[in-house]
């Protein structure tokens, strides 16, 4: 089950790469360190490039999962 | 490829709401010219894009987004990379706003004689200057930001809005479809200055496109040393990779003090504070719209005369 608790949500489900990496790490940006964000994102592209691309950066990626038609993603902000 | 502002710039009420400064790129004002265009055959309508509009102040938003999230998108940019490019200032200071709202670092290349309001513009935005030989001008800057990233491929990420294709793709997808919807398809005639040539040859191709009998007309100084910064005299100038020579219908050629009269004349007559280069392109769009019995033509305005106050050229 999950456990974990985000501090807060995006949803980047009508974005467009690489406008899904930029909204995601511009909400990061929000967060302090050890906050958790849950991204609400579409398969394909966005579910490849965005938890890679957020990983680069330098957060961890803590859980993704299928949520009916979309995925989420659980990142903890460095 | 889709613009990427399509989805996130607009609500339903046209009004816009931004979770971020990019969000507020493009959707400019289109703005009719009615008293400076009172000689002019009733028949022709002159309309500008208020350029001004965008948050870093200038047309140049547009392409510096593109070319950014095009490098964010290929993995040429990442954190640890800093943004470089020459520009004579619109530019860079839309780099400048672009890597604050990312986070990246921006190194800017500009001849040392830009103005005051540029130079504290960029270093408010936290930006590294590095000045090149003024009297080299803008290729003076080309020639030293390709020297820096030829010394330093691993510390920077180079735009290159002089040959980088998502310059004019940006006025292609962003810039050419607000035209066609705000005229409603009615635009006859697209008049653009050329710096880089990016907002004339992707606005251009785009009204083509959708109808092309649409004249794309440039216009560029008439002198090689001249006073209209942004804009480039191509015969004696590094010509930008992206510039097609034959792809406008008509080349215009205009003189600096005209330039500048029309500037003044916008200020007093419309109410509208443009910079150098907006004086020139209204000043060739209105010596052009005396030949014609009809038609409804477009122009940009790349920036605000409030980029130029220092200059003291306004009374």
């Amino acid at each position: 089950m999950n456990t974990i608790l985000a501090d807060q949500t995006i949803d980047i489900t009508k974005e467009i790469c690489p406008m899904t990496f930029v909204k995601t790490k511009l909400k990061l940006d929000t967060l302090r360190s050890g906050q958790i964000l849950e991204v609400i994102l579409r398969d394909g592209e966005p579910l490849t490039n965005v938890p890679r691309s957020v990983k680069e950066e330098g957060h961890r990626i803590l859980e993704i999962r299928q949520k009916g038609d979309f995925y989420t993603i659980l990142i903890e902000r460095r | 490829m889709d613009s990427p502002l399509t989805k996130t710039n607009q609500t339903t009420l046209g009004i816009k709401r931004a979770d971020s400064v990019i969000d507020l790129i493009g959707n400019t004002p289109l703005i009719r010219l009615g008293k400076i265009t009172e000689h002019l055959n009733s028949d022709v309508e002159i309309y500008a894009k208020a350029e001004w509009f965008n948050p870093g102040g200038s047309v140049k938003d547009r392409p510096a987004l593109w070319m950014i999230l095009d490098g964010i998108r290929s993995g040429k940019l990442t954190k640890d990379k800093v943004i470089m490019d020459s520009s004579s200032g619109n530019t860079a200071i839309s780099y400048a706003m672009l890597g604050a709202a990312l986070g990246y670092r921006v190194e800017l290349v500009t001849p040392e004689n830009i103005n005051i309001e540029r130079k504290k513009t960029l270093e408010a935005f936290g930006s590294r200057i590095i000045y090149s030989n003024p009297l080299e001008g803008s290729d003076g800057a080309i020639k030293l930001a390709q020297k820096l990233r030829a010394e330093n491929p691993e510390k920077y990420f180079m735009p290159d809005q002089y040959n980088n294709p998502l310059n004019p793709i940006s006025h292609y997808e962003s810039t050419g479809p607000e035209i066609l919807q705000q005229t409603r398809g009615r635009v006859t005639h697209f008049l653009s200055g050329i710096g880089t040539s990016g907002t004339l040859m992707g606005t251009g191709k785009r009204l083509r496109e959708y109808n092309p009998n649409i004249k794309v007309i440039s216009i560029e100084p008439a002198e090689s040393l001249h006073g209209l910064e942004g804009l480039k005299h191509m015969a004696t100038s590094i010509v930008p990779g992206i510039f097609d020579p034959i792809f406008p219908d008509e080349r215009l050629y205009v003189p600096t003090e005209d330039s500048y009269r029309v500037m003044k004349e916008l200020l007093k007559m419309e109410g509208i504070f443009v910079g150098h280069s907006g004086g020139a392109v209204i000043h060739a769009t209105l010596e052009y719209a005396k030949r014609l019995d009809e038609g409804v033509l477009v122009t940009i305005l790349p920036d605000s005369g409030y980029r130029y106050l220092s200059g003291g050229i306004w009374w």
